[in-house]
């Protein structure tokens, strides 16, 4: 199997900066990936904001995909639907991580430029991605819940999907899409995990991810990937355009071959995608939000690595201000995964205090927590996509903190006379002062160390090391559908959304650029990734750092 | 560089649209060409003009107009659909007349049979559906049996397959009404708001399509006054 890194451009100047050359050889292949996330004309009419969230990057040569759509019957369907795909993302970038990941800069803004994942020049971790992307889905729901209030008024849905080399894996709770085909016979275009769940006469029922059932209803399917295939993830905002049939689901295959017409004659970015989801045209289908990634999987080798034809350029995706308001309607491409690279925490949520970088620098392997000064995240909400990019500092650096970008979404107090939804606390996820032994007691956090777990048992089966750890004693691994997830409604989140020994301190969102490596990450890597060498990781410091995740309660 | 959507068209996209059914059941007995005073429109003047207004309405939303299916079923004397399921898009509203009776039972029965029948049929086609609205105006009492009226409406609503309304214009006996469905009250409706009735139904069927097919919509309650 061939593994992928996010190169950036192949035009880009950058690229002959790499460290390690792209051995692009027979057999290996890439991605060529677009994405949009527009808002609907009905939440525009109603004054509302965009509920469909999307993270979107490349991890170690695999394409991380977590997509959510925030009912609109839900008060804060939005926030809930952050909250959803900053947690799955957050546990599918640690895994199967080489150490690798890098962002593009070519010196022009990266919202404008399709996403280029190329294989990867050392072997990444195997990762059982069908377990990882469950668990990521079984975070995200404890997260959510965790938020406080009614569960229902955070009421999303969460689709995960992982392209590799070679296949691609899915999980779901909810009615997002995530369509498989091939551009040499587009008329076998498949639907994958999903199922309209019907009741009698009613049909197409949405579980929520806050609902009861809704681990028991999560699908999950992996499909094998050709060197023509194609990939879509959408919210179910595209459904009318996307679909010919509900029952069974029949993908329109005319609507998929105009897309890949746009796709692979190179005319379509991120900004083009966008402004078709904003068209007329598709706006008298559909008022709802409208979320879609494309993605080409095609074979590479060095003539595609070179030829900057298909690729648009600044001057092209001019459509795309910067100086567009700071708001929630339009989100592209690769801004919201740039902004949160893969090899950092995705600290806006999980109001963790991070490392400065000299502390980093002093040791890149075990950065401490708890004493350093928390500073915004630049763009570090993931619904501000776009917008954010005009107040991104350039190649990541951190803004100083009087440029520091409007609050996040997730910090905003939606409506004063709603119990404000819970911020996490420093203290309850911060577990680098506990001792090995010490009880989990959040579910996410037992659920982040079945990821964990799982990713140490592959670790020392893929041969990086014999000694393996082993989860903290007293930490019991979660077995059948997931019993650590509390009953709805959970008693034990009382409507302030505070846990007994929460502190009462709110959290900062804290910014990613110093983020904690995940496990698997090269300590040293530089906070934006970008340009300049990365130092190859090796096992026994990956074991280190699995069991410093762990111990700190996967965080 | 052409952007991808100067280059599509609709051909170009699906066709899963869903769809809500709404049998509008407009009474055309009699009574309604009948002179109510001085300076006062015929209640089948006001309820062509009504009909005009849904239409417009309608075709001026660009989802609804694709989602929503007409079929008007007038009674007056006899029972009769006029023409066939239509999209708001293709439908034309009719000028309808008054003469007859008021076959109001027949009428109840044929539009829950219809609404279903269409419903099934859309989703033996794969479509979604939302739940089918029949519609009732009347002016008057009916002429005919309406003994299995209220069960027929009741099992259509328990089991989810429609959802009845009933509207009384003056002159309507608004008991028989609340008996045909006594869990939610008969719309009383005033001479002035003839238009607003026809206003408030498009909005609702406008709300009803931007939701999920199975969602529960809070409707605008200034019409549930009586």
């Amino acid at each position: 199997m061939a593994h992928h890194r996010l190169t950036g451009d192949p035009t880009a100047s950058a690229v002959a900066d790499q460290a390690a050359p792209v051995p692009a050889g027979a057999g290996d292949v890439g991605y060529y990936a677009v994405a949009a996330s527009v808002i609907g004309t009905a939440h525009l009419n109603k004054g509302t904001e965009r509920q469909d969230r999307l993270l979107m990057a490349d991890v170690a040569g695999d394409l991380v995909i977590c997509l959510a759509d925030g009912l609109s019957t839900a008060v804060y369907g939005g926030l809930g639907a952050e909250t959803a795909v900053r947690e799955a993302f957050t546990l599918l970038s640690g895994c199967g991580h080489s150490g690798q990941a890098s962002s593009p800069d070519d010196g022009t803004h990266p919202d404008r430029l399709p996403l280029r994942v190329l294989p990867a020049a050392h072997p990444a971790v195997p990762v059982d991605w069908s377990t990882a992307l469950r668990s990521a889905i079984t975070a995200a729901r404890s997260a959510v819940l965790r938020r406080g209030g009614s569960p229902s008024d955070f009421n999303t849905t969460l689709t995960v999907v992982v392209v590799t080399a070679d296949a691609i894996h899915v999980a779901q709770v909810g009615d997002g899409f995530v369509v498989v085909w091939d551009r040499e016979a587009s008329d076998r275009a498949r639907v994958l995990a999903h199922e309209v769940v019907s009741a009698e006469d009613d049909p197409s029922l949405v579980v929520p991810l806050t609902a009861p059932n809704a681990l028991a209803s999560m699908l999950t399917e992996s499909a094998p990937l050709t060197e023509t295939s194609h990939v879509l993830v959408s919210s179910d905002g595209i459904a009318p355009l996307l679909l010919e049939r509900w029952v069974p689901l029949v993908p329109s295959v005319k609507f998929l071959r105009a897309l890949i017409r746009e796709l692979d004659t190179g005319k379509m970015n991120h900004a083009g995608l966008a402004d078709f989801l904003e068209s007329t045209l598709v706006n008298s289908r559909t008022d709802d939000d409208k979320t879609v990634v494309l993605a080409r999987h095609e074979p590479l080798g060095a003539a595609a690595w070179t030829d900057p034809s298909p690729h648009p350029t600044p001057a092209d995706v001019s459509c795309v201000a910067d100086n567009e308001p700071f708001g929630t309607e339009r989100a592209t491409g690769l801004s919201e995964a740039l902004l949160v690279p893969p090899n950092h925490l995705v600290t806006g949520v999980l109001q963790q205090p991070v490392p400065d970088e000299q502390s980093q620098n002093a040791d890149s392997d075990a950065p401490e927590f708890g004493s350093h000064t928390s500073q915004p995240t630049p763009g570090g909400s993931a619904n501000h996509g776009r917008g954010a990019l005009g107040e991104r500092a350039p190649h990541g650096k951190r803004l100083p903190q009087a440029e520091a970008p409007k609050e996040s979404h997730l910090q905003a107090e939606p409506d004063k006379d709603v119990p404000a939804p819970m911020e996490r606390q420093v203290g309850w996820h911060d577990m680098s002062g506990a001792a090995p032994g010490t009880a989990f007691e959040s579910p996410s956090e037992v659920a982040t160390v079945e990821v964990a777990s799982a990713l140490s048992r592959q670790l020392a089966g893929a041969g990086g090391s014999d000694t393996a750890p082993q989860p903290a004693a007293g930490v019991t691994e979660p077995s059948g559908s997931d019993p650590s997830i509390p009953q709805w409604p959970d008693e034990e989140l009382s409507r302030s959304g505070q846990r007994p020994g929460d502190s009462d301190q709110p959290s900062e969102v804290v910014a990613s650029e110093g983020g904690m490596p995940l496990p698997g990450c090269d300590g040293e890597m530089r906070p934006s990734g970008l340009g300049g060498r990365r130092r190859r990781e090796e096992p026994d410091g990956k074991l280190r750092w699995l069991w410093k995740w762990l111990t700190r309660g996967g965080r | 560089m052409p952007i991808v959507s100067e280059l599509m068209t609709e051909d170009d996209l699906g066709t899963a649209d869903p769809r809500c059914q709404l049998v509008l059941l407009l009474d055309t007995s009699t009574s309604m060409g009948i002179n109510r005073g001085p300076n006062l429109p015929l209640a089948i003047d006001e309820l062509n003009r009504g009909l005009q207004t849904l239409h417009t309405e309608l075709g001026e939303d660009p989802v609804a107009r694709r989602r929503v299916e007409l079929l008007v079923v007038p009674f007056g004397g006899s029972v009769s659909p006029l023409g066939s399921w239509q999209m708001a898009r293709d439908w034309v509203a009719p000028t309808l007349t008054a003469g007859g009776g008021t076959p109001m039972g027949e009428a109840v029965l044929t539009g829950l049979r219809l609404a279903t029948e269409r419903r099934r049929q859309c989703q033996a086609d794969g479509t979604l559906t939302y739940r089918p609205w029949v519609f009732l105006l009347t002016d008057g009492e009916p002429t005919d049996d309406v003994t299995s009226v209220p069960s027929a409406i009741a099992e259509a609503q328990e089991k989810k397959r429609a959802i009845f309304w009933s509207v009384a214009a003056k002159g309507a006996d608004v008991r028989v009404l609340q008996e045909f469905d006594p869990t939610k009250p008969a719309l009383r409706l005033d001479e002035a708001n003839w238009s607003s009735l026809f206003e408030w139904l498009s909005a609702s069927m406008t709300q009803i399509t931007k939701a999920q097919p199975d969602q529960q919509v809070p409707l605008d309650p200034w019409l549930i006054t009586a």
